[in-house]
């Protein structure tokens, strides 16, 4: 066990290095680079532009040193634990990610339950009750909410609050709680804005994990052990949850190290349209205008998300999966 | 020197009215437990000693309330415009008068040269201490020509070794420049005029080398590149969110940042500036309103929704699209809003630029025929367009000033707008372009087939893809092919100025503001997209990538140089009239149809909105119309 996570360890050093030196590269990819976004949104506003503050920006950020040196200084900081200033807020990367780190987990880690605890009885239910009124309907539900893009599900809800209860859906919390204590009107008033973005979120990511979790029970529940437990006289509940459904879980187990990062990405829109205060819409706003610490910073973050991730799954499936055990031993 | 003496005179007789009913010089009530606490002095020596007057746009308000706003995560221009507007001069609410605002008055030399500029004597910032000509210069000597400095410079000091600031007193000072400028009062009152007037020296010269010799080992020691990045986060320029980021910072605002709207934040509130310079006719010190409250959004459909749904009070900005005005119409009673109106400044939804200059010379030169750029704007329906793209808004408009403007002439506004296919045809086979390929298209002297490249991005405005579209069928019947790239926003920019593009489109600006924003009608700055090679060989005319412009074209700059040798506006309007004309006869670029009056939200129990003002960014809607004399009833 120790042995199989150090290894895991190893190349997730080795991921993580190549996941930042890509990011990097990706992000120098469009045309032009900060001085000039900076500039073009100045002269946008309608300001005058004087041609030469593209050369002072570029000489005091040193945008025009090689790919590789900035590449270099910013990876030693971020080994460090420095991701350096944002060009665009000219504030500490590590500020705006550590201010909206929280959020995000707390929005995402939210959603990411509801999808479980909603989609896998469903699935469990579909699978056993295999074309009954019951499947079909969650069926259609199911791809309804894959067919449906988020942000057009938080925008219809946005419209249906709006013109039916007179309420405007959106944030994570009313002014009069901004930055006061932890308390329990303020807990209430944080669970009045995040159900949007869970059930958003949660619709999204649920359809396939039900249908995932409907494929693999009927997989096993031909198999010979399901009759033979059932001939022993487990009952029919115990049965299915303490055999099929275990062993139908490994494969969604094993996703939940995806699952994290295309749901931080996924939710970037929603995040956007239901203005959540996450990671999803400072990513966006560092890309759109080539602020490339910002932009990196939030990567990184993703990335060791995501490698935390595949390790935890990594873990769970080896402590669930005897196969699995048996395979690395 | 005779406006500042009107305006002192009418702020006596305000406060004498007013001494008369018993309420005068009454102290903000927010306030009177400070000042009674002895913490701020009362409000007659808060004041000025000529308090500009402002006068309501309907009545005498009542103090006390918040504004309630939405802003969009990032728009500093929103703030700059709604709170940061307070420059040396200021524009009254028609956009037509210039208005002595920090300053009191000026006088000018005979050829412009020399401008002597007297400050309202007793402004002060809001941490009390006096506003003088010490902060202007500075901010001109120290800043603004400072080779190091990275912020914009202003149109009226483009070039920093030309102006000179000389103090006289602590209230006033001569800039005296090395070439005329009669626009320099008219660029002071620009909405760019206030980054002269918003840097505190005691408080900014701290983080500043020449006053402060470890400002650089400062920023750098806090991971910053240089002193420029400290300074930009302690006393930032002008435009841009990081100008509201500081709380420390004395402004002169009606209102000073509390919590600041930071990259992460949700909310923001400004609160009442107790030194603010201004009253009202009343002699009650302004701004009515105690605090705005901004909740801040990532451009989401949640501020068009708080605004339907009347939780905000009074914005224009990043929430009145064209396309939802019947929405807000019809929950306007449910909300308790109302709309009120905005002349736009923009007079096209989009302007077509044949690039003149263009490096192909066969296309080059077929673009240099004005019979060419005719036929191609009578080979364009405009109506399809409007019914199409925009609903059926709008009306036929070339790249001419719009019918509010003085310097609006329907014969240029209109020319060639009509869909004459054939005469079209007719012309361009006129051209010699009357052999066709395979599929109909015209061919090039050269035997090529007539194509032409036009480069957009669909980011900003989603509506120009959609009109290239339909301008690309159009044409196609005059057997002209349009192909329509869609590229980044920066890669127009880069191609624009570097000569690389064969047409371009834009929004049409300078139909209000003609003399500032002239690009349309002549060579004035890169953005020209049809001759951008020509602006070079004006800044330089052995410059890398100049190429001489035709007689017409200097003729233009030649009177364009002569408006800004001319004090008088009278002088300057005839000249520009005749910039105008030149640009009618030879009908450089096509516009489509003229930018449609845009609208304010604005809630039932907020007062002294004005029903229709100008929109603009020089004139800064709605900064002009003194966000400090609006207030909120019950």
């Amino acid at each position: 066990m120790i042995g199989y996570v150090v290894r895991r360890l190893l190349s997730m050093v080795l991921t993580f290095w190549a996941m930042t030196f890509v990011a990097f590269l990706i992000m120098e990819l469009p045309p032009g680079d900060f001085a000039t976004t900076r500039v073009s949104e100045v002269s946008a506003a309608g300001a005058k532009i004087d041609p030469a503050m593209v050369s002072r920006l570029r000489e005091m950020y040193h945008l025009d040193a090689p790919l590789l040196e900035r590449y270099l200084v910013w990876f030693g900081g971020v080994l460090r634990g420095d991701f350096g200033y944002s060009l665009a807020f000219n504030t500490p990367v590590n500020q705006l990610v550590a201010s909206q780190l929280p959020n995000t987990l707390l929005v995402e880690g939210l959603t990411l339950l509801f999808m479980y605890a909603v989609a896998i009885p469903i699935g469990i239910y579909s699978a056993v009750r295999k074309y009954s009124i019951g499947d079909y309907l969650a069926s259609v539900i199911g791809f309804v909410g894959v067919a449906v893009p988020s942000f057009l599900l938080a925008l219809l809800l946005m419209w249906v609050a709006y013109s039916n209860f007179g309420t405007v859906l959106g944030g994570l919390q009313s002014q009069e709680f901004a930055g006061a204590a932890l308390s329990l009107a303020k807990v209430g008033d944080i669970a009045a804005h995040l159900w949007a973005p869970v059930l958003v979120g949660g619709a999204a990511g649920m359809a396939s994990l039900i249908r995932v979790t409907r494929a693999n029970l009927l997989d096993e529940l031909d198999k010979p052990y399901v009759t033979t437990a059932r001939a022993k006289g487990l009952t029919e509940f115990r049965l299915l949850l303490k055999y099929p459904v275990r062993m139908a879980m490994s494969p969604l187990v094993s996703s939940i190290g995806w699952l994290l990062p295309s749901l931080i990405s996924s939710s970037t829109v929603v995040a956007i349209v239901l203005n959540m205060p996450t990671l999803g819409p400072l990513l966006l706003n560092g890309l759109l205008v080539q602020d490339m610490y910002l932009a990196g910073g939030v990567l990184v973050v993703m990335a060791v998300l995501t490698l935390m991730g595949t390790l935890i799954s990594d873990v769970l499936l080896f402590w669930l999966d005897p196969r699995v055990r048996m395979g690395v031993l | 020197m005779t406006l500042a003496r009107s305006l002192r005179i009418s702020a006596l007789a305000g406060l004498f009215g007013l001494a008369l009913s018993g309420t005068a010089l009454s102290e903000v009530p927010s306030l009177q437990a400070q000042v009674d606490a002895g913490a701020l002095p009362p409000m007659a020596e808060r004041l000025p000693e000529s308090p500009r007057v402002i006068t309501p746009v309907e009545s005498v308000g009542k103090y006390g309330g918040d504004l309630n706003l939405a802003l969009k995560r990032g728009d500093g221009t929103h703030l700059l415009r709604l709170v940061g507007y307070e420059g040396l001069f200021s524009w009254d609410l028609e956009w037509k008068e210039m208005v002595p605002n920090l300053a009191e008055g000026y006088e000018v030399n005979a050829d412009a040269t020399e401008y002597t500029i007297h400050l309202r004597k007793g402004v002060k910032w809001s941490d009390g201490s006096p506003f003088t000509t010490a902060d202007i210069a500075f901010a001109y000597n120290d800043l603004l020509k400072n080779p190091e400095w990275l912020g914009a410079r202003p149109d009226y000091i483009t070039v920093p070794d030309d102006t000179t600031i000389e103090v006289v007193d602590d209230w006033t000072y001569k800039v005296k420049l090395a070439k005329p400028n009669g626009l320099y009062i008219f660029q002071l009152t620009n909405v760019d005029g206030t980054q002269v007037a918003i840097f505190n020296k005691a408080y900014c010269s701290q983080f500043h080398p020449a006053y402060n010799p470890n400002a650089n080992a400062d920023a750098v020691a806090i991971g910053l590149a240089d002193w420029r990045a400290l300074f930009e986060q302690k006393c930032a320029e002008m435009g841009g969110e990081p100008r509201w980021m500081n709380p420390d910072r004395p402004v002169l605002e009606a209102w000073m940042v509390e919590s600041p709207p930071t990259a992460t934040a949700e909310f923001s509130i400004f609160t009442r500036n107790p030194y603010y310079y201004k009253v009202d006719t009343g002699g009650n010190q302004l701004p009515y309103l105690d605090r705005l409250n901004f909740s801040i959004s990532n451009e989401g459909p949640d501020m068009v929704l708080r605004a339907m749904n009347g939780e905000v009070d009074f914005q224009d900005r990043n929430i009145n699209a064209l396309s939802q005005k019947p929405v807000y119409l019809e929950n306007a009673e449910k909300g308790g809003f109302h709309l009120v109106d905005e002349v736009p400044s923009n007079m096209n939804v989009m302007v077509m630029m044949f690039n003149q200059t263009v490096t192909d010379p066969v296309l080059a030169e077929i673009f240099a025929q004005k019979d060419f750029r005719v036929a191609m704007s009578l080979a364009t329906d405009r109506q399809e367009i409007i019914d199409t793209v925009y609903v059926g808004q709008g009306q036929f408009h070339q790249a001419a000033p719009r019918p509010e403007s003085k310097y609006y002439d329907e014969a240029y506004a209109t020319q060639y707008t009509e869909y004459d296919l054939d005469k079209a045809n007719a012309m361009l086979d006129g051209l010699g372009l009357d052999k066709r390929d395979d599929a109909g298209f015209r061919l090039r002297p050269d035997g090529k087939r007539l194509s032409i490249n036009v480069e957009t991005f669909d980011t900003a405005r989603p509506d120009w893809v959609d009109n290239l579209e339909l301008v690309k069928a159009q044409w196609q019947k005059a057997g002209v092919e349009l192909l329509v790239k869609v590229i980044d926003r920066n890669l127009v920019d880069e191609h624009r100025r570097a000569n690389l593009h064969q047409m371009q489109i834009w929004g049409g600006d300078g139909g209000l503001d003609v003399v500032a924003d002239p690009h349309y009608y002549m060579v004035s700055s890169d953005e020209s997209a049809w001759g951008v090679p020509w602006y070079y060989w004006f800044n330089d005319n052995s410059a890398a990538g100049a190429i001489e412009p035709p007689d017409s074209i200097k003729k233009q700059r030649a009177l364009y140089d002569q408006l800004f040798e001319t004090p008088t506006t009278e002088g300057q309007d005839a000249l520009m009239k005749q910039i105008l004309d030149i640009a009618k006869e030879d009908f450089y670029v096509m516009g489509i149809s003229l930018t449609g009056k845009s609208y304010a939200v604005v809630k039932n129990n907020v007062h002294n909105v004005p029903a229709s003002q100008p929109a603009a960014y020089t004139y800064p809607t709605p900064g002009p119309m003194q966000i400090s004399q609006i207030w909120k009833s019950e």
